[in-house]
């Protein structure tokens, strides 16, 4: 049975209603990625035995009853930067090859324990760096539209699995838009939680405070029922949030009258591929006529929110990867002649270019001399950002924006100009540097048929307002039906 | 005439069960790693929990130091490479610490001073680089990594190495007293970093500094005190410019080199640990900290005074180290002669230790083998002599020995056979007839020469209380 | 500002990264470009007025209660180069 063209929801149900077993789930996938993944490149693993043993286990809990998540038996695939106990992470970079986590990440425990299983873990940038998903050490990823094109980044894997039918879902991360423009590149439904909400416990960090788990998936409400499994306080991670979530999959029901809908103006103007105006601002008319407000608002920190994030994030992740040595895990360079060059050796040969000019830039920006002009300066510019967040929402209660300024490049254009790449991230940034939920959902498509994603953005934890606004627009349209053969 | 200015960076390694940011265990002496996890390994995704105990305990210091303690202070990571650092950067403090502004008052002979704390701040400890005698290699154990330590950092306040010294006495008994830390220097759970420059008489400005690391002992602290002054003044009076730099301390050599120049040249690149958030502490919570603190040496000095009537002097070298009190209250709990037990503590013991370099810290003297020595001496089951000598031999020992197995082995029994001394004074007496003459005519100060050959013919066994009688008795016929 | 070559060499050193040849040049472009923009950027933005006090959000407490620490094995199965006990590093002292 060929299920790739059902929702996880849809496929949990049909499990349940034991009109599909879950190897057969399983398999279908399975089958489906060895068809395709070929020309996609979306895995860097896939564990097809492990998957089919999970299989008969959870089907046997199912049947017993004792499992009665909406998800229960179904597979998904997890990107390279999330641990998985007994199987590989690696960032998808040379310096973690081999390295198997002697334990989950918190997510991943949640995604079990609620019955799913993990199907493979899919390709990104490395250590989530980049917008293409093609510095990966395990070679670029296409987009299923036009697999001359990038499937956006880093959870460009994770997207174009979803897209290509290759998953029925998958967890990605976010850390300045890795979920949501890579899902609007894709044509797929992507949400970044509010900072806090998914525990980090486990996640490979990029930059530690602006890093977010968060589901891709075909619809909103696939997306809810994700963030319902792995959305919860962690007392391994000091940054998640204590508090209750409600069911946000119970809590979409479609109604948004009388929501104020934000048009950040500013957000519009220049560098905007007149498509993708056009497409995101025909979502304010629909969710116009289901009853929602549009409200004109300022934000005017769309000028820096570049230079602050690309300062915090690299500064951070300076930091985070200096970990990665040779003596604990991962690669190790050979033939060194001290400590200092065991490190330095390991490091240049492990890390790809685009990580390298990431620390290279983190540290500088942390270095003496150097710390008040750009790290301390970005911090207060990040104050900033979110206290205009904050204004904001007082006029209104979900922005709408773009998720990205163009649909997707050509493979190779953005490694040749990264400043173009980090430019292109302008839309996404903020949510992270503020901590916000964002959303973004398929809205049409550009001349060369390219998906174009709209971006919603909420205040801190009104994820559940978010989606929703997300669902009554997919109750109405079917951008997000759209697929491509591949 | 030239004058030392000396600063220190005090490391105190808190006695908490579980480490700073991981429910691993803090014993000292496991296999290496085996007290390790995801978290204090640095693995991939792992992140650290903030242990309360490590706040109450920074919190208890900072107000036995007198510190103005932050409401809300923030960890900050310092990033550096080194294998025993296994996330290549210290979860610290730098920009907004737990205390600051302290003051500890110290004292060194009769001259009190203030030394004025700069900021005290928690962090988490590095692991230990065990180096192979055969290879080229070197193994790391990251057991260690992550246990808590505060660092007390003083404002250059110090003029000599015994300011220095009473200083870090004060410390070591504040930490014991509030039992925070056991401050062995030796096991390095107090570590001492010494910042040091030279400066002629009368300057305002301070010299260049050094930074001397790798101190492990009081003495070793005065040695590379008295080293590094030399240094520099030799350095500055033969026309050499002294450089800023961190040296290492050989105290085998007595003499310390300076660190390679990368070392010197760090740039730890400090900014705030995003995996943290801010630590908040309210006014209720310091109240609380404040109310449950234990009894300190001051107070306890005022109780032994009034309690046990010992003089003001008594009372401060017996509450000057928590270990010198509580043995002290201990044996008490046994006999009931306060003088006594000071008197014991105060001269014999301390010499004892002394002697050999070591303090109660290093040898846990058994109270009630003390008692037992102390009475058998006030009693004349031994005399004096052979009471120091058991106690020698405790400390000898590690602090406990069989007390009447010893006596009966070195025969210590004094000799009570009342027959035996009467004999021994009648024959004395009967050889002495012109000191008697001398006794009767008032001279009572022969007695003690009578007692002096008494104790010679008994070889010096004998019950002092009996002897002293029987002499009078014969004497008085 | 130019960030020169020496300055990429000496952050390059700090990270513990062998930047040498022409990736040098690479490197000290692209940074300047990053940089450069960067300034421009940040030069337009006022943050006199920014408090930079830290928020009082606090960070949460964890008993002293040990708990069992990983099995060596698990946490050196990775290590590249080891002991039974331990990783191994190329010596750090004479």
């Amino acid at each position: 049975m060929d299920i790739t063209k059902y929702t996880a929801l849809e496929i949990g149900q049909m499990i349940k209603d034991k009109k599909l077993t879950v190897r057969d789930a399983v398999l279908s996938v399975c089958e489906k990625i060895e068809k395709t993944d070929g020309k996609i490149n979306a895995y860097i693993r896939v564990e097809k035995e492990k998957a089919l043993i999970k299989a008969d286990e959870i089907q046997k809990k199912i049947d017993e009853g004792t499992l009665t998540s909406p998800l229960a038996g179904v597979p998904i695939a997890i990107k390279d930067n999330i641990c998985t106990k007994g199987t590989e992470t690696t960032c998808a970079s040379k310096i973690l090859g081999g390295f198997i986590p002697p334990y989950n990440a918190t997510a991943i425990e949640k995604i079990e324990d609620a019955g799913m299983i993990v199907i493979g873990k899919t390709n990104m940038d490395e250590f989530a760096m980049g917008s293409t998903s093609e510095t990966s050490y395990y070679g670029a990823v296409k987009n299923p539209w036009n697999t001359d094109k990038v499937p956006g980044g880093s959870s460009g894997g994770s997207a174009a699995a979803v897209a290509s039918a290759e998953a029925v879902c998958a967890l990605g991360s976010d850390t300045g838009g890795s979920i949501r423009q890579p899902a609007s590149y894709c044509g797929v439904t992507g949400f970044k939680p509010t900072y806090g909400t998914v525990s980090r416990y486990g996640l490979i960090a990029y930059a530690s405070s602006l890093d977010q788990i968060g589901p891709l998936a075909k619809d909103v409400s696939d997306c809810a029922a994700l963030l319902d499994i792995i959305a919860g306080h962690d007392n391994h991670d000091a940054t998640s949030s204590d508090r209750e979530y409600p069911s946000f999959l119970a809590s979409l029901d479609g109604d948004i009258k009388g929501k104020k809908i934000g048009v950040p103006r500013q957000w519009f103007e220049k560098g905007l591929d007149p498509d993708v105006k056009k497409a995101v601002l025909c979502v304010a008319d629909t969710l116009k006529s289901l009853g929602a407000e549009i409200v004109d608002v300022d934000l005017d920190f769309i000028d820096y929110v570049i230079p602050t994030y690309y300062i915090i994030a690299t500064a951070e992740a300076s930091s985070n990867l200096s970990r990665f040595d040779g003596v604990k895990y991962g690669y190790r360079a050979q033939n060194v002649n001290s400590v200092d060059d065991l490190f330095s050796k390991t490091r240049s040969e492990g890390f790809g270019k685009e990580v390298q000019k990431r620390i290279l830039l983190g540290t500088f920006v942390l270095s003496s001399g150097y710390y008040d002009a750009y790290y301390r300066k970005a911090l207060k510019m990040k104050r900033m950002i979110v206290e205009g967040f904050e204004n904001a929402y007082k006029k209104c209660d979900v922005l709408l924006c773009p998720a990205a300024p163009t649909t997707a490049p050509k493979i190779g254009e953005s490694l040749k100009d990264s400043m173009k790449m980090y430019l292109s991230d302008v839309y996404t940034v903020s949510v992270n540097l503020a901590g916000l939920p964002g959303l973004t959902v398929p809205c049409g498509f550009d001349g060369d048929g390219m998906p174009i994603g709209a971006q919603l953005i909420g205040p801190q934890y009104s994820d559940a307002d978010v989606l929703n606004v997300g669902y009554a627009y997919q109750s109405h349209t079917d951008y997000h039906k759209h697929t491509k053969e591949v | 005439m030239w004058e030392t200015v000396i600063g220190l960076e005090v490391h105190v390694e808190l006695s908490t069960k579980t480490k700073i940011f991981c429910g691993c265990s803090t014993a000292f002496g496991a296999k290496p790693n085996t007290q390790c996890c995801p978290v204090c390994m640095g693995l991939p995704g792992a992140l650290p929990i903030f242990n309360g105990e490590v706040l109450r305990y920074a919190t208890m210091a900072a107000i036995a130091f007198n510190c103005e303690i932050s409401k809300t202070s923030v960890f900050d990571r310092k990033n550096y490479f080194y294998p025993d650092l296994p996330k290549a950067y210290q979860i610290s403090q730098l920009y907004f610490p737990i205390g600051k502004n302290g003051k500890v008052p110290i004292k060194v002979g009769d001259t009190e001073k203030v030394i004025r704390i700069h900021e005290m701040h928690m962090e988490e400890d590095a692991g230990k680089l065990i180096h192979s005698e055969y290879d080229n290699e070197t193994y790391p154990d990251y057991n260690r990594c992550g246990v808590p330590l505060i660092e007390i950092v003083s404002e250059p306040d110090f003029r000599s190495s015994a300011e220095v010294i009473a200083y870090l006495q004060k410390i070591k008994s504040i930490c014991e007293y509030l039992g925070i830390s056991d401050c062995k220097m030796q096991e390095g759970s107090m570590r001492v970093d010494i910042n040091l420059s030279v400066r002629k008489k009368g300057e305002e400005t301070f010299g260049t500094r050094t930074e001397t690391k790798n101190i492990n002992s009081f003495r070793a602290i005065e040695h590379a005190i008295e080293h590094e002054s030399a240094r520099q003044i030799d350095a500055i009076e033969s026309g050499e410019r002294i450089i800023q730099q961190t040296r290492h301390w050989n105290e085998d050599k007595r003499s310390s080199y300076a660190m390679r120049s990368k070392e010197n040249a760090q740039d730890y690149r400090y900014f705030p640990e995003p995996d943290l958030l801010p630590l908040v502490v309210t006014d209720e919570y310091i109240e609380s900290v404040r109310a449950s603190l234990p009894e300190m040496a001051e107070s306890r000095k005022q109780r032994f005074m009034s309690d046990y009537a010992l003089s003001d002097y008594d009372a401060s070298l017996l509450t000057a180290s928590l270990h010198t009190a509580e043995l002290f209250e201990k044996t008490l709990s046994k006999i009931n002669m306060p003088k006594e037990i000071a008197n014991w503590i105060i001269v014999p013991l301390q010499k004892l230790l002394n002697e050999r370099g070591k303090t109660l810290d290093d040898v846990s003297l058994d109270p009630d083998n003390f008692a037992e020595v102390i009475s058998k001496v006030t009693s004349g089951k031994i005399n004096r002599a052979s009471g120091m000598e058991i106690l020698e031999a405790m400390v000898e020992a590690g602090g406990k020995i069989d007390v009447d197995g010893y006596i009966k082995e070195h025969s210590m029994e004094a000799i009570d056979d009342d027959g035996l001394i009467v004999d021994t004074v009648r024959k004395i007496v009967g050889a002495n007839p012109a000191s008697v003459a001398e006794y009767k005519g008032g001279k009572t100060k022969v007695l003690g020469f009578f007692v002096g050959q008494v104790m010679k013919e008994l070889k010096g066994k004998a019950n002092p209380a009996k002897v002293n009688e029987a002499i009078l008795k014969e004497l008085s016929k | 500002m130019n960030i020169t070559k020496e300055t990429v060499k000496h952050v390059a050193e700090l990270s513990r990264l062998k930047i040498d040849g022409e990736f040098t040049d690479v490197m000290c472009n692209e940074l300047n470009a990053i940089l450069e923009y960067m300034n421009t950027i940040n030069g337009s933005v006022n943050t006199a007025d920014v408090d930079e006090t830290p928020d009082a959000v606090a960070v949460p407490l964890r008993a002293d209660t040990v708990m069992p620490s990983l099995d060596r094995e698990a946490l050196l199965a990775n290590a590249p180069e080891r002991t039974d006990e331990t990783p191994i590093v190329p010596k750090t002292v004479e």
